[in-house]
């Protein structure tokens, strides 16, 4: 049971490794600020900010300090992350609304205020901590994702109707839905995970039910971004023959 | 947040070319546009075409409009002078279009 765990954790640190290089080198070419935004956020929240705490775990025995710089890294990288996908979020659906703008620029102080008193109160020592401090940090790593996740499935509704007219491109149609599962996955394992926690007074690792479900969630996020950024070939022409045929030439 | 300038043209050519009240020509274009997946603040002028031609139309007709085709097909040449550009700010499928280019 254990290493099938471990299948959906490796897979999902491979696969936002590569899903969010990709997008950064996107953006290198593009210098379009939502492919920083989104690539800094699959960064941030994925293989770095979920990979050194790992990490840490590999090396916390011998070296508890290098452990625990891991872990620092690894939130300041969620908490980078998360407020990328924040301004994402207000930047690619709400960009004219002034009172959507306020969230990530609320937040990102908030964030940066969390980090730095889980710093300097040596939260990061333990991994699995549940500091007010790391409450604040997970919930707006959470909601980001959540919120992104709303976001994507709501414009993928209305991206569905404009499909029926000719109007959208069925792979950007399902691209936004994938998007919304992938971050949903990753938004909902994440609260199950620190809810879990908070219930039991347990760390998420000694959870075996609880590292069940993140590795599932993990892997469903894997698998949604993949095929949203990457998507093969074959899905490519599984989603274009699939879709409705338009009623407008 | 303003409405595009499609969505205010349209409403006003219906409301001068029909029995509709200004609210009433507003909301029956709205509907439209819902159905659609559309938002009255960032249609374009091909978008509210293809909405002019395939559902507008029926909104009229639900609603007992008559001559509801002839005031569409009016319509059209009007949009057709307007410049495609969008509210000014990038639509989100423009961005998730480019977010599954090549890098």
């Amino acid at each position: 049971m254990g290493s099938l765990v471990w299948i959906g954790f490796i897979t999902f640190f491979i696969v936002s490794l590569l899903v969010g290089l990709r997008l950064l080198l996107l953006w290198w070419r593009t210098r379009q600020i939502p492919e920083l935004l989104i690539g800094i956020g699959v960064l941030g929240i994925g293989p770095v900010g979920f990979g050194l705490p790992v990490a840490s775990g590999l090396v916390a025995g011998s070296r508890p300090g290098l452990g625990a710089v891991l872990v620092g890294i690894g939130a300041l990288a969620v908490a980078i992350g998360a407020g990328a996908k924040l301004t994402f979020n207000w930047r690619v659906y709400h960009p004219q609304s002034r009172s959507v703008g306020v969230i990530p620029f609320a937040a990102g102080p908030i964030l940066l205020a969390a980090w730095l008193t889980e710093w300097a109160t040596g939260g990061f020592v333990e991994v699995n901590s549940a500091s007010p401090a790391t409450l604040i940090r997970t919930s707006l790593q959470i909601a980001c994702l959540l919120w992104g996740s709303g976001e994507a499935l709501r414009y993928w509704t209305m991206m569905r109707r404009r499909e029926r007219l000719g109007l959208a491109d069925p792979l950007v149609t399902n691209r936004f839905l994938l998007w919304g599962i992938g971050a949903g996955a990753a938004g909902l394992g994440s609260f199950i995970g620190i809810a879990a926690q908070l219930a039991t007074g347990s760390a998420t690792g000694e959870i075996p039910w609880v590292m069940t479900s993140s590795s599932l969630h993990g892997l469903i996020a894997a698998i949604a971004l993949w095929f949203a950024f990457v998507p093969p070939g074959f899905y490519r022409r599984y989603i274009q023959a699939r879709a409705p045929r338009s009623v407008v030439a | 947040m303003a409405d595009a300038r499609a969505f205010d043209l349209i409403c006003e050519e219906i409301e001068q070319k029909s029995s509709l009240s200004r609210l009433e020509a507003r909301g029956t274009v709205r509907l439209a546009l819902k159905k659609a997946g559309l938002d009255a603040t960032t249609v374009t002028p091909r978008q509210m075409l293809v909405v002019v031609e395939k559902l507008l139309p029926g909104e009229f007709e639900s609603r007992g409009i008559e001559g509801g085709a002839q005031i569409c097909a009016a319509l059209e040449p009007r949009l057709a002078q307007l410049s495609d550009e969008g509210s000014g700010a990038e639509a989100p499928e423009q961005v998730f279009a480019r977010l599954g280019g090549q890098a």
